[in-house]
């Protein structure tokens, strides 16, 4: 009967429960709180029959609004929830909107490495030449762009390609990226892949007319078991021709391990006709590029160097016309100095023209039994394989924006849930001052 | 929701607890009608699982005595004219010699002389007979706290009874 008054004390309890049976008019009840019940009784109010009267005739106004003008405007007085509605629907849209927002953005984000793949092809297009459109099958199946334009190393996703099938599409891309020569692919995975840099010396001329950039690629090929022996020597051959060698080879001709691995290194001016021919000796599987862009390295070099061949040479000059011994001395000293820091220096650009002359090929040769993940052939169709993968994309988006939406929505919905909390107490504490005061 | 046969079931009660709440016998006749227009301008947003029609409807009489006792100035006024000592009621004289009558009067006395509040608990547990549950309902607090209030009320009826007696 009392709910939650079982946390009452007791005597206060059977107090209120002697009062409930007094109220109830039963015999058993106390007859001290029954005379009370009747005393307080007696006490009530009663309405006067005017006023009874006059109230009926306002109910019944309120009943009938037709007419009555009373229900209007007690009924067009907007409840004290209704201001709130419109800024906790603004909020609740915000609280979406801002989500869906970040997660857009992070996917642009994402896509940004095809933007710069796109640039950097679109640069070296103008060179025109050759190496793509020389070896359609593999080529075009997607050499990923070398990014010219920014700092650092930036890695092409990994392409994995069939000699017969291009490869699928299905993330957008920036529409000058595409050339109407040779229009970028994209990976399956949704990487976009520019084609190739027009190849032989007019591509490293190009990028690194205005940027140093170190370029490396890795290289799948699958070739039939017994051709291993064949596709080694064919590696071998066009490495030479190329004016490059193998840093290190490793070939098995026979057995389930059957395979080979190189490291190559070409001119870089050979770069991409070696990427083209190594691609033909077998079906290539995969194709990844890096280009690592040591520009500011290259040119802080550089500087170093002219700054310090200026000091030498005006130390010369200070040791020719210097004539006291210890002067001649120390200026001799520092003469060494600066030799040996200019040796240094010169080494350090001869290093890193020798990184940017030369590029490294990591070149595999697998055999048929050999298990390298090959995207399936696309037909052009739109299967339950595609569904199934775009149904784990949006879901996958959706996910993050009731991650994020999560993180936003429920500090604001505790800090809401206090603040209705304390306004509704000062609401009941006001009322009640109200009540008291009258 | 039957506002109307809610109206007729409860108007009395509604006006004795205006009545006690606000002290006057005009603004309670107000307060009743202001309640009962509001209830039928809100009579779909009522919610039978959220509590009784009748604390449904002594919720907005109260919400509605707040307002006018706030328009009024936040004055009571008082439910009926100051006795003149000079000029003592014959009526008044003659009831004093019977014990009950004066017993009636202590208690009336002292629930005028109740805080607002618990003239409001007098008002609606024995003039409207709610339930606990339901006059925690209406004054927004917990069942628990509305049984507290009412044992406090209580007691100081008995006090002022033993008092009159």
């Amino acid at each position: 009967m009392w709910g939650r008054e079982s946390q009452l004390d007791p005597e206060v309890r059977d107090e209120l429960e002697a009062l409930e049976a007094a109220l109830a008019g039963e015999p058993a009840a106390d007859p001290e709180l029954s005379a009370l019940v009747a005393d307080v009784a007696a006490a009530k109010p009663v309405l006067e029959p005017a006023a009874r009267v006059r109230l009926d005739e306002r109910i019944d106004h309120a009943l009938h609004p037709a007419s009555s003008s009373a229900e209007g405007e007690a009924g067009s007085r907007p409840s004290r929830m209704a201001g709130w509605r419109p800024a906790l629907a603004v909020m609740a849209a915000t609280a979406l909107a801002v989500p869906v927002a970040v997660v857009a953005i992070t996917r642009d984000g994402g896509s940004e490495p095809m933007t710069l793949n796109a640039q950097s092809y679109e640069k070296g297009a103008g060179s025109g030449a050759d190496s793509a459109a020389s070896s359609p099958a593999p080529e075009s199946g997607g050499s990923t762009g070398s990014s010219a334009g920014t700092e650092g190393s930036l890695r092409g996703g990994t392409t994995a390609v069939a000699p017969d099938a291009t490869s699928k599409g299905g993330t957008a891309i920036e529409p000058q990226s595409r050339s109407a020569d040779q229009p970028g692919q994209l990976s399956r995975s949704g990487t976009a892949v520019a084609p190739s840099p027009p190849g032989g010396g007019a591509t490293s001329g190009e990028l690194t007319r205005d940027r140093v950039v170190v370029r490396d690629v890795d290289q799948v090929v699958r070739v039939g078991r017994d051709q291993v022996g064949r596709a080694a020597s064919r590696v071998t051959t066009i490495v030479q021709a190329a004016g490059g060698y193998l840093a290190d080879s490793q070939v098995r001709e026979r057995g389930s391990d059957a395979g080979a691995t190189f490291q190559v290194v070409v001119p870089t001016s050979r770069l991409d006709a070696t990427v083209a021919q190594l691609s033909r000796i077998g079906r290539l599987v995969r194709l990844d590029r890096s280009t690592q862009d040591v520009t500011s390295q290259a040119v802080s070099i550089g500087d170093q160097l002219a700054d310090v061949r200026a000091d030498r040479q005006s130390v010369r000059r200070q040791l020719a016309a210097a004539i006291e011994p210890k002067r001649r001395a120390a200026l001799r000293r520092e003469l060494q100095l600066l030799s040996s820091r200019i040796a240094r220096l010169e080494g350090r650009q001869r290093a890193l023209r020798r990184q940017t002359d030369t590029s490294r090929i990591q070149l595999a040769v697998v055999t048929s039994g050999d298990a390298i993940a090959l995207p399936a052939p696309d037909d052009g169709k739109w299967g339950i394989g595609d569904a199934l993968h775009d149904a784990g994309r949006v879901l996958e988006v959706i996910a993050g924006a009731l991650l994020i939406g999560g993180v936003i929505l429920v500090p604001i919905g505790l800090l809401a849930g206090a603040g209705l909390a304390l306004r509704r107490r000062r609401r009941v504490a006001a009322a009640d001052r109200v009540v008291d005061a009258a | 929701m039957d506002v109307e046969a809610l109206y007729r079931a409860c108007a009395d009660d509604l006006y004795a607890y205006a009545r006690t709440v606000v002290r006057d016998p005009i603004l309670a006749e107000e307060v009743v009608a202001v309640a009962f227009e509001r209830a039928v301008a809100r009579q779909r947003r009522f919610d039978a699982r959220r509590g009784s029609p009748r604390a449904w409807i002594f919720g907005i009489a109260r919400n509605a005595a707040i307002d006018e006792l706030r328009r009024t100035g936040r004055t009571a006024v008082l439910t009926h004219d100051p006795v003149d000592e000079r000029h003592p009621d014959p009526a008044d004289q003659l009831a004093a010699a019977d014990e009950a009558v004066r017993r009636r009067a202590a208690v009336a006395d002292a629930i005028a002389a109740l805080p607002g509040r618990d003239r409001e608990l007098v008002a609606l547990k024995f003039h409207a007979g709610l339930s606990n549950a339901e006059i925690a309902k209406v004054l927004g607090i917990s069942a628990t706290n509305a049984g507290s209030r009412l044992h406090r009320v209580l007691t100081r009826l008995r006090e002022a009874c033993h008092v009159g007696s």
